[in-house]
């Protein structure tokens, strides 16, 4: 007996440490593919969270046709490696399509396994080429940075009247996507960049590209990058007293990275989909208010889309069954009123063209946004 | 200039210390331990828990940090190193390698995916030297490892308990016959690498961050950093993490921040190919 009981403490320690995945087993199998381990969990675990409340609501009014959703949740981690073996295991689990990673270098690499299986792709990722692959099974519900950056160098030029921006971006491809359309946006406008600055994700201090910068003398900073860094970057431009205005990519909308750049919140414009935390819209007040109480964690901007991806995906069985091939045409030619906006996909199966544009003010220790211009190219 | 020197000076300060806790159990018991990084994690996770979850002053803060960390010191060596010390190298490495995942996955069930600050002693707060702008935990970082390593001479060299260790990492064959406790000695080692871990966890926790990621970065850069500065020396790591800090500081600065990290790997081998040995580094064929 005690052997046995040995045996199952190992069999635990182990599922723990390899942090398994507890599948959800129901009668209509739908894949979940996030990061739930490591530094990518912030945000990858905020949108399983998000999926698994979707199905909870739908099974509470009875699932899809009397038959109740189940979701087959794995980990994609920090890797492509890790991706790639959440998206097998969650196919031999015969599901009839799947929620993916938000982080392009993932997505990428599913993509070959995804299109050989005819299998519907639903993800939140903004890297622009994700879309441009001609890969008819990949659906975009997050604003596209083709979009979402011309807002950013717009917004920098025409409303903060900057002439001598610098961009400061990681070396992902989201990184690079994203700069490629600062860049270009920015030409287009009339302007150059005084400064350039690259960055690894993983980078714990940017003082050699932040002092580069600030001896550009530059009269903005436009920044595109994940989560993490965007924290060390903010608190140390405040720490290195470059004293311009930022304009960050969503990453800075999150309540984690509020948390740890503290008072250098104070005046930073941050683009968004939707900001769940602050909108005064009562459906978002009642959805968010019963997110943290579900999962006793803020949401954030990327955990609402992936709400409303789980729920036109949701929508998409109902009509036309958990059939493979029928679910991709349905989602081609019909659209979805979300949470966050209007969905609806253009030929590259782009389908989100809302943006915010946010102004945070730091009281009481509280970084508070105010939305200082809205964006809605849904009709396009 | 002044303001990259210092803030690459502090880098070095934090590269240095965290390696000097490395170095002190490869010393003791010739095994690279892969999870340093995790322990330095601990130490700043112990941290938060006192400051942030009980309130406390991070004055009572830290001593929680480093009464945690001396048993967490105990328990590692009882369970990662104690039952497999006959063992060869490789073994004790490979169960080092198991305690870094072990730990980083705890971590990660205990505080959660999201980065987590740790306050400075210093506050948010900056002082100018002329046109620099400094944050004041950068300077107490400074301060804190400079007397560090000040103090560990004296330890090691002037004091009975020092000097047992000294002796046992030397040879541990020829320390158990002047009648020295060598597994004493090798459990004492643990505790003050992981108490080391706590101070480095400390000044890394507000600049940093804490998440369960960052002992794998912080494990790499002490790696490089005693390769460096010549594997087990320890006045070689202050200078290579000096070394290292300001080099990436002013190569993201002045050269590429795009390819930093491989114009520092490009000095890194060149100063290996010059000095094979590292700064203060004794022939490989010495240790064995």
């Amino acid at each position: 007996m005690v052997q046995g009981i040995a045996k199952h403490a190992v069999l635990l320690a182990l599922a723990w440490v390899l942090g398994f995945a507890a599948p959800s087993f129901g009668d209509i199998r739908v894949g979940v593919i996030g990061s739930m381990t490591t530094g990518l969990a912030q945000l990858g675990q905020r949108q399983i969270n998000s999926a698994v409340l979707a199905a909870e609501e739908w099974n509470v009014r009875g699932g899809i046709k009397g038959e109740r959703i189940g979701l087959e949740v794995e980990d994609s981690g920090d890797s492509t490696t890790m991706a790639m073996t959440a998206l097998d295991r969650v196919l031999s689990k015969k599901v009839c399509a799947l929620l993916g990673p938000i982080y392009s270098f993932q997505l990428f690499a599913l993509f070959p396994e995804v299109q050989k299986e005819k299998i519907a792709l639903m993800s939140t990722s903004g890297t622009r080429e994700l879309t441009q692959k001609n890969n008819p099974c990949y659906f975009r519900l997050y604003p596209h940075d083709g979009f979402i950056k011309e807002v950013c160098a717009t917004f920098a030029v025409e409303t903060l009247k900057s002439k001598r921006p610098a961009l400061m971006c990681v070396t992902t491809e989201y990184g690079k996507s994203g700069h490629e359309i600062l860049v270009n946006t920015l030409k287009k406008l009339g302007v150059t960049p005084i400064a350039e600055t690259w960055h690894n994700k993983d980078d714990k201090d940017m003082t050699g590209q932040l002092m580069a910068v600030k001896r550009a003398n530059p009269d903005l900073i436009l920044s595109q990058a994940h989560p993490p860094d965007t924290a060390i970057l903010l608190k140390q431009q405040r720490e290195l007293g470059i004293r311009v205005p930022h304009v960050a990519s969503s990453a800075a909308s999150m309540p984690t990275v509020h948390d740890l750049v503290g008072p250098a919140m104070e005046g930073v414009y941050v683009e968004a989909a939707v900001e769940p935390n602050y909108d005064t819209e009562p459906r978002m007040q009642a959805w968010t208010k019963k997110y943290v109480e579900r999962f006793n964690t803020r949401p954030d901007s990327f955990a609402v889309p992936f709400y409303d991806a789980a729920n036109f995906l949701f929508e998409a069985i109902r009509a036309v069954g958990p059939d493979r091939a029928k679910i991709p045409d349905w989602l081609r030619g019909n659209s979805y009123r979300g949470l966050a906006g209007k969905y609806a996909f253009d030929q590259e199966q782009n389908g989100a063209f809302f943006a915010i544009m946010l102004r945070y003010h730091v009281k009481e220790g509280r970084a508070i946004p105010a939305v200082v211009k809205r964006y809605d190219f849904s009709a396009k | 200039m002044i303001q990259e020197i210092i803030s690459g000076l502090a880098m070095g300060c934090v590269y240095a210390l965290v390696s000097f806790g490395f170095v002190l159990t490869y010393n003791a018991v010739r095994a690279v331990n892969f999870a340093h990084g995790e322990l330095v994690l601990f130490g700043g996770y112990f941290g938060l828990i006192a400051s942030s979850w009980l309130g406390l002053s991070l004055w009572i803060a830290l001593l929680f940090s480093l009464a945690a960390m001396a048993g967490l010191g105990l328990v590692y060596n009882q369970v990662a190193y104690y039952p497999i010390r006959q063992r060869t190298s490789t073994t004790i490495i490979i169960a080092s390698i198991g305690m870094s995942i072990l730990l980083r996955n705890s971590a990660l069930a205990i505080f959660g995916p999201d980065p987590l600050r740790l306050e400075s002693f210093m506050g948010d707060g900056i002082i100018h030297i002329g046109t620099a702008v400094i944050p004041r935990h950068h300077l107490l970082i400074l301060a804190v490892t400079l007397t560090l390593f000040a103090g560990q001479s004296f330890f090691f060299n002037r004091t009975a308990i020092g000097r047992k260790l000294e002796a046992t990492a030397q040879d541990q064959e020829m320390a158990r016959l002047m009648g020295i406790n060598v597994n004493r000695m090798i459990t004492l080692t643990f505790v003050l690498s992981a108490l080391l871990a706590s101070v480095a966890g400390f000044l890394l926790g507000p600049i940093w961050f804490l998440d369960p990621d960052v002992g794998m970065v912080i494990i790499l850069k002490a790696f490089i950093v005693v390769v460096l500065g010549g594997f087990g020396s320890i006045p070689g790591i202050l200078a290579a993490g000096l070394f290292l800090g300001v080099v990436e500081v002013l190569v993201a600065s002045h050269l590429t921040s795009e390819y930093r990290d491989v114009i520092s790997f490009l000095i890194f081998i060149a100063v290996l190919t010059i000095l094979p040995r590292g700064f203060f580094g004794e022939k490989i064929a010495q240790n064995g």
